[in-house]
């Protein structure tokens, strides 16, 4: 933001600054520990493990060797990259970051935008899960009643996905579809395909597979090309009944079809949203098969906050 | 009930995006004759307004309109985060690579010259050929680009091609076909879900 005035540039950083300590304060609260991550990433690396992220995105620079490197998009990789080579078996760490990430916009501007957010690392259990979960319910309450978290499992949709056999950029552009909701496409895009006629009839009809989590859970369970998939559902009713106790089901929105920008999820995804924000202010999920990619697989669970949207909304709303 | 936000592109889509909505009982407080912007149906919570096509993109995506009626072809050169739920099946037109006719457009080391008033899928569309191009951006009459040797090929719209005959060009390479499309905000989508699915069907069903 640009300000006239220094006043009210002060005046607003003096608001960022305090929403910053609020949330820091919740995650320290839930012994959560800051950690400092490097600013640059291998831009190999990062292609290879992010396929949908756009090349022309990143914001590459070169080193005295000649080696590209690009600016971190991405704050999650950034940390996996630098633990993993030392992680010692049975470890769990619960840390949260608040640092900038690049991104290179259409107009080819270098944007710079804050990311805040945290990492459970070590724990594979449903309710590693539902601390997350418990986590974005406090930082959303703690500022505004309308919310909506719109809540996935790639798991679901990978396995439908891996069904058709895709060569890769027919994946990617399938995905693409499914992310765009675009239900014409998807099935224009499915029939010219040699599979069965169950599996194009789930594609035709996945954008269906959206709303109340009760409703949607139903639709699923009958719903199911493999065991992974039906996996994935019985996760999900466990989920439910947890957040039923927990009363979040009501602010919350499954959507099977939901596809993430980052491809390294695999389980549950989400996504929260205020009434007003103009994109989400909260995403993350549980992203295990990112830490394999370096070495070891160690169960991951997380999510960042986009603090630039978050304190648009309340500025706007001059509080 | 808030108010939804539908924005309509001005020109021979807006009329007929009219004309559908009329059809769905939804639209009577559009008057396109008249020289209003927005216009209020208070009995339905649905305001409309009224904006230039390429604009469409832009304020669906801020979010100020939660739907949007629009050709795919503004769709595709901007490239916009928005949810594209519906396709409308009129306006219907192809995008197409034109040239004086016999010329052979893929050249292997050569730069190929583009004319057109759409860079952006230009660019991608050749990218994905591995072509390499040089585009000269244009607002209007591309068929003339060839004609004075401005350019080797142009790409644009193309509905009956009259106007690349009369000029004496010719399709080579038809690119994707175009239509208008019902355009939903991201967030909208999710706290409106349920109103939005109802107009999303009734249009469906009426075309």
């Amino acid at each position: 933001m640009e300000f006239i005035k220094i006043k009210d540039e002060l005046d607003y950083s003096y608001k960022k600054y305090k929403l910053t300590r609020e949330i820091e304060d919740i995650f320290i609260e839930s012994k959560y520990i800051k950690l400092e991550p490097s600013i640059f990433e291998d831009y190999d690396t990062f292609t290879l493990i992010n396929k949908r992220i756009k090349k022309e995105k990143m914001v590459k620079i070169i080193d005295g060797n000649s080696k590209v490197l690009i600016l971190r998009p991405d704050i999650t990789t950034n940390i996996i990259k630098n633990l993993i080579p030392r992680w010692e078996k049975d470890l769990t760490v619960k840390l949260f970051y608040n640092s900038s990430i690049f991104i290179n916009k259409l107009d080819n501007n270098i944007k710079e935008f804050k990311q805040m957010g945290i990492e459970y690392l070590g724990e594979d259990s449903l309710e590693a899960d539902m601390e997350i979960i418990g986590l974005v319910f406090k930082i959303f309450k703690n500022y505004r009643k309308n919310f909506i978290l719109e809540i996935g499992t790639s798991k679901y949709i990978n396995a439908l996905l891996k069904e058709l056999n895709l060569e890769e950029n027919l994946k990617i552009k399938l995905k693409n579809l499914i992310y765009k909701k675009n239900k014409n496409e998807i099935i224009e895009c499915i029939s010219a395909l040699d599979i069965k006629k169950e599996i194009k009839d789930l594609f035709s009809n996945i954008l269906d597979f959206q709303g109340n989590m009760e409703e949607v859970i139903n639709k699923a369970e009958n719903n199911y090309m493999n065991k992974e998939m039906k996996l994935s559902i019985e996760k999900l009713k466990d989920f439910k009944k947890m957040a039923l106790d927990y009363g979040y089901l009501k602010c919350i929105h499954l959507d099977l079809s939901m596809i993430t920008e980052l491809d390294y999820y695999n389980g549950l995804v989400f996504k929260g949203y205020y009434k007003n924000s103009y994109r989400e202010v909260i995403s993350g999920g549980r992203y295990d098969s990112l830490t394999k990619t370096f070495g070891v697989k160690i169960p991951a669970v997380g999510f960042s906050i986009d603090l630039d949207e978050l304190i648009k909304i309340l500025y706007r709303d001059g509080e | 009930m808030d108010n939804i936000t539908i924005a309509l592109a001005k020109g021979r889509l807006g009329k007929q995006a009219y004309k559908i909505l009329k059809k769905i009982g939804l639209g009577d407080s559009i008057d396109l004759d008249s020289r209003k912007l927005i216009f209020k149906d208070e009995k339905n919570k649905i305001d409309y307004i009224y904006v230039k096509p390429s604009d469409v993109v832009t304020y669906v995506e801020k979010g100020v309109a939660d739907l949007g009626i629009v050709g795919k072809d503004v769709i595709l050169e901007n490239d916009t985060d928005i949810y594209e739920i519906l396709d409308l099946g009129f306006g219907k037109c192809k995008f197409s690579i034109a040239s004086i006719k016999g010329q052979n457009i893929y050249k292997k080391d050569d730069t190929l010259k583009v004319a057109t008033k759409y860079p952006e899928i230009s660019k991608k569309y050749f990218k994905e050929k591995q072509q390499k191009i040089e585009i000269i951006k244009l607002n209007g009459s591309v068929e003339l680009a060839p004609l004075v040797k401005l350019s080797d090929v142009i790409v644009d719209l193309v509905e009956t091609g009259d106007t690349l005959k009369a000029n004496g060009l010719e399709v080579i390479e038809d690119m994707f076909n175009i239509s208008a499309r019902l355009i939903c905000n991201r967030i909208s989508y999710r706290f409106q879900y349920d109103r939005i699915q109802r107009i999303t069907n009734l249009l469906e069903n009426n075309l």
